[in-house]
């Protein structure tokens, strides 16, 4: 009788095995897994015909936003290299349009200044270039400014003074100078893979 | 004597077979899964590597301006979509709340959250594959980062495009593995079958051989032998079966010729026996005579061994009997005769007509052999008033095809323990009583007697009290059949 119940037992786990590799088929589902680089292409437009603003989306995220601006013709018909003094693409012209907020198609995008930011454009004194960190001086107070304020204000003074950002910038106002701080959408080299 | 069938339900060769398709179907099933899964994994990875790398490919092809123009943005991934490869996908932006896709909704149903988190936070490609209202759907999500000089390092731009592959057509490749698979392995099981068939009939050829040499072994022809064929276990066991049934013939010859030599000394020695005795005989009975002119002494000790020398002379009569039933010579001298008058000419030949009560229907014929029936009634109602007490009765009847005699007393019976042995040969019922007026081979005598005929004897305790033995002999049995035949049946196989 034992014997018998044994047999049967492992009659029983031989059948619950059996269909073990049979399960399985078809098409399952994956976690998410990670497949090389990810697409990296050029910012458009080109440095020489745009202005380079950082806008907070919709969740929050600091991201920068490109605005072509019309740039003067020279004679040659293409625009004036390394011009640095070139007022439409100067890092006042940037700091100001950065200011003065997001236009229509960026608002519509789901862009926005920090509500800290002063919102008129004459809040920007001037930009300082020439000292080890770029100074952009305020009319109004800097240390009621917010952090995501201040990174925007640092990271468009710094990619307006530099093609890749990399100038600490010092914000000054009424009440003071800040410290020199670094953008904090540091460019990276593209994964190769 | 028939073989016994030897088909259990569970039996060598069903046993065999489900084993090798049990090891068929587990190898078979393993293999066409293993296979299956690589082969699957290998479908799907070639289609997954494909669909990332071509939609990255796309993706970088098409560097859209920031911020998004829905609608330039639509024309740019509908010529994305259009280089769909390996199949046709459907693409998918989202850049801050800006929505647009190729497909005819701004945002997809199967794209994950999860997916969306890592292409948002990590700067790699990734994909998941997706099941959704049974259809496999692979999604690719592409974060797109931007360099912010021409070749140097990028920053996220916010991008991210993604793509919505069907699996179908992996599906029916993957389906049509599944099917492949089983068609493989049904017939590999059927093909199965055939070894386990050839392995069950090599087992069991030398099994049933075993089978039949053992069951003619017991039918008592020990020279049986099996052949040997090859040297596995089936052959050792054929080589151990014949070493055995040698050992074992051997030994049966040994015990037979013993016991023949035992039997032909018993045989010989009443034999020599018998003539001293039946001088003695004739000596005592002359004394027996002039026993009256001795002295009274002389006289009880002269009646003494004329009692003795009687007796001693019918225990030779008695072994004689039996050795010529053991040597197997007893033969039947049968004749046609009125069963009734057969038992009433026994009980007047030896003056018990007087003591023992009858019941003998005429008209009772019967054919055997008329000294042994007598010896058979004889010794039971002998034994009857010797042993049990009066009256005794002698009964004869018809019953089933045979003729019944039953003698019955009315003594103490037998005691149980003592029924079982009533017809062994100077078996004492009283192990005191070592003196009895009898041989001491009456009842075996009787037994021999019965069987000769091909009858039974039978003994039992009457209900009512008393010892009942009753002897069956049937009206066809061999003394019918054999007039004057040499032996009983069944006798020959064995004879010496």
């Amino acid at each position: 009788m034992r014997r018998r119940t044994g047999r049967a037992a492992r009659l029983a786990v031989l059948l619950a095995l059996a269909p073990v590799p049979l399960s399985g088929c078809g098409i399952q589902e994956t976690e998410v897994v990670e497949a090389g680089r990810p697409a990296v292409g050029d910012l458009l437009p080109p440095r020489e015909t745009r202005l380079l603003l950082f806008f907070h989306g919709p969740d929050g995220e600091l991201l920068p936003v490109p605005r072509i601006v019309d740039v003067p013709w020279h004679s040659g018909g293409s625009p004036a290299d390394g011009e640095e003094a070139d007022q439409a693409l100067s890092p006042l012209a940037a700091v100001t349009a950065q200011l003065t907020g997001p236009d229509e198609d960026e608002r519509r995008a789901g862009f926005r200044n920090d509500s800290s930011l002063p919102g008129t454009a004459s809040a920007v004194d001037r930009v300082v270039t020439d000292g080890p960190a770029v100074e952009v001086r305020l009319t109004t107070g800097v240390r009621t400014l917010t952090a995501p304020a201040r990174d925007q204000l640092v990271c468009t003074a710094a990619y307006a003074a530099h093609p890749k950002g990399s100038r600490p910038v010092a914000l000054a106002g009424r009440d003071g100078r800040l410290p020199p701080a670094d953008c904090s959408v540091r460019p990276v080299p593209a994964p190769a893979r | 004597m028939k073989l016994p069938a030897a088909t259990a339900a569970f039996g060598v060769r069903t046993r065999l077979v489900l084993a090798f398709l049990l090891v068929a179907a587990v190898s078979a099933v393993t293999t066409a899964a293993l296979t299956y899964r690589e082969a699957r994994n290998a479908v799907l990875e070639r289609a997954q590597d494909t669909a990332v790398a071509s939609f990255r490919e796309e993706a970088e092809r098409f560097v859209p301006r920031l911020p998004l123009d829905r609608e330039a943005v639509r024309w740019e991934l509908y010529d994305i979509a259009a280089r769909s490869k390996p199949h046709p996908w459907i693409v998918f932006a989202e850049y801050a709340s800006v929505r647009v896709s190729s497909g005819d909704r701004p945002a997809s149903g199967v794209l994950t959250a999860e997916l969306r988190r890592s292409a948002r936070t990590s700067p790699r490609g990734a994909f998941q594959r997706v099941v959704k209202d049974g259809d496999a759907y692979l999604t690719i999500g592409m974060p797109v980062m931007t360099r912010v000089v021409a070749g140097g390092p990028a920053v996220p731009s916010g991008l991210v495009l993604y793509a919505v592959m069907s699996l179908v057509n992996e599906e029916t490749d993957i389906d049509a593995l599944v099917t492949a698979a089983r068609d493989g392995a049904l017939p590999g099981l059927a093909a199965a079958l055939v070894p386990a068939l050839l392995a069950a009939r090599s087992v069991l050829r030398p099994v049933r051989e075993l089978r039949r040499a053992a069951h003619s072994m017991g039918g008592g022809r020990l020279d049986t032998r099996i052949a040997v064929r090859g040297r596995d276990e089936m052959a050792d066991l054929a080589r151990t079966f014949n070493a055995s049934a040698a050992r074992l013939e051997h030994s049966v010859r040994e015990l037979r010729d013993a016991g023949t030599r035992a039997r032909r000394f018993a045989s010989d020695v009443s034999h020599e026996l018998r003539t001293p005795l039946a001088g003695m005989l004739a000596v005592t009975d002359v004394l027996d005579e002039d026993a009256e002119r001795l002295d009274p002494d002389t006289a009880r000790a002269v009646r003494l061994i004329s009692a003795e020398t009687g007796k001693l002379a019918l225990l030779v009569e008695d072994l004689m009997e039996m050795s010529r039933f053991d040597a197997r010579v007893a033969e039947l001298n049968t004749d046609e005769v009125d069963a009734a008058e057969a038992v009433r000419r026994t009980l007047s030949g030896r003056r018990w007509h007087e003591r023992v009560g009858t019941e003998l229907p005429d008209g009772i014929r019967v054919r055997l052999d008329p000294r042994r029936f007598d010896v058979i009634v004889a010794n039971l109602v002998g034994n009857a008033l010797r042993h049990g007490a009066e009256p005794v009765t002698v009964r004869l009847s018809r019953r089933a095809g045979a003729l019944a005699v039953e003698v019955r007393d009315h003594g103490a019976g037998i005691a149980d323990t003592v029924l079982p042995h009533v017809f062994d040969r100077f078996y004492k019922a009283d192990a005191a009583r070592s003196r009895s007026p009898g041989s001491g081979l009456g009842l075996a005598i009787v037994q021999e007697n019965v069987r000769l005929h091909g009858g039974t004897v039978d003994a039992r305790n009457a209900p009512g009290g008393g010892a009942l033995f009753t002897v069956e002999l049937p009206f066809d049995g061999p003394a019918s059949r054999e007039e004057g035949s040499r032996s009983g049946p069944g006798r020959t196989e064995c004879a010496p």
